[in-house]
């Protein structure tokens, strides 16, 4: 079983999101309840806040927990960051807050991070 | 599958002079500016916006230059499968209106002849500091 210790367990509906993923700084709703899939595995996200501009090299944390969106037009707002390597960072539409996960580029899935989002 | 979660989906663009508030128009609706530096480092690529009208779920796909034009870099693969492009011009700035015309040229050189256009005159508050009237406006429209 993933490790659900920030009680996530109770968002997760059938392998779904139970409830709206919304963006933590201005609740811009990012997705519906019940359109993306639960999935664990480790990812070094860059951090929202850096303390020095570096492209190259960002301080990043370790996140392991994520909702996996197949088609990008599942979101209901969303914001895509230029190309980094086979990635592109997500961010919310509105205030531009992120990276709050990343999409694949070879697979087309995007990850939504739960530790960056609202769930509400 | 999962069934579709959307009844249209439209590509747009927005083009323009820089300074006319282009990137302004995509964050209107949001009054809780939060600057990143990291995502604001790398750029945004384009923004998928949900709007709900007469019932219907529309699906937004969003590309802004967002200062490109400046290095002249606007070319066919930006345009290709736009579906619609928002011209925007500076009501306070009489050059950027005149490119509007340029901008016109330049799409119909690389865009889809039936792409939907829609000009734009931003900044309306600044009344005060109005060069571009609104006839002028409607007469290149």
């Amino acid at each position: 079983m993933p490790d659900c210790s920030e009680n996530y367990e109770s968002e997760i509906s059938e392998g779904k999101n139970l409830r709206n993923v919304k963006c933590k700084y201005c609740t811009s709703v990012i997705l519906t309840p019940s359109t993306a899939c639960f999935t664990s595995f480790e990812f070094q996200l860059p951090l929202i806040k850096q303390s020095k501009i570096s492209e190259l090299n960002p301080e990043t944390e370790n996140v392991s927990l994520f909702w996996a969106v197949s088609d990008m037009f599942t979101f209901q707002n969303v914001g895509f960051s230029n190309t980094v390597g086979d990635n592109k960072y997500l961010s919310c539409a509105d205030c531009e807050a992120g990276p709050i996960g990343y999409h694949d580029i070879p697979s087309k899935i995007s990850y939504v991070a739960l530790s960056r989002v609202h769930h509400c | 599958m999962a069934k579709k979660t959307y009844d249209l989906l439209f590509k747009l663009l927005l083009i323009g002079d820089s300074g006319v508030g282009k990137t302004c128009i995509l964050f209107r609706f949001s009054d809780d500016a939060f600057t990143t530096t990291f995502i604001s480092t790398i750029g945004i690529d384009f923004k998928i916006k949900t709007v709900e009208l007469r019932g219907k779920k529309i699906k937004l796909q969003i590309w802004d230059t967002a200062g490109q034009e400046r290095f002249h870099t606007i070319t066919t693969s930006y345009y290709r499968g736009a579906m619609g492009i928002m011209l925007v011009y500076d009501i306070t700035n009489e050059k950027s209106f005149e490119n509007i015309v340029k901008w016109l040229r330049n799409i119909d050189e690389h865009a889809n002849e039936d792409v939907e256009k829609m000009i734009l005159g931003n900044k309306c508050d600044m009344t005060d500091k109005r060069i571009v009237s609104k006839e002028r406006g409607e007469t290149v429209s």
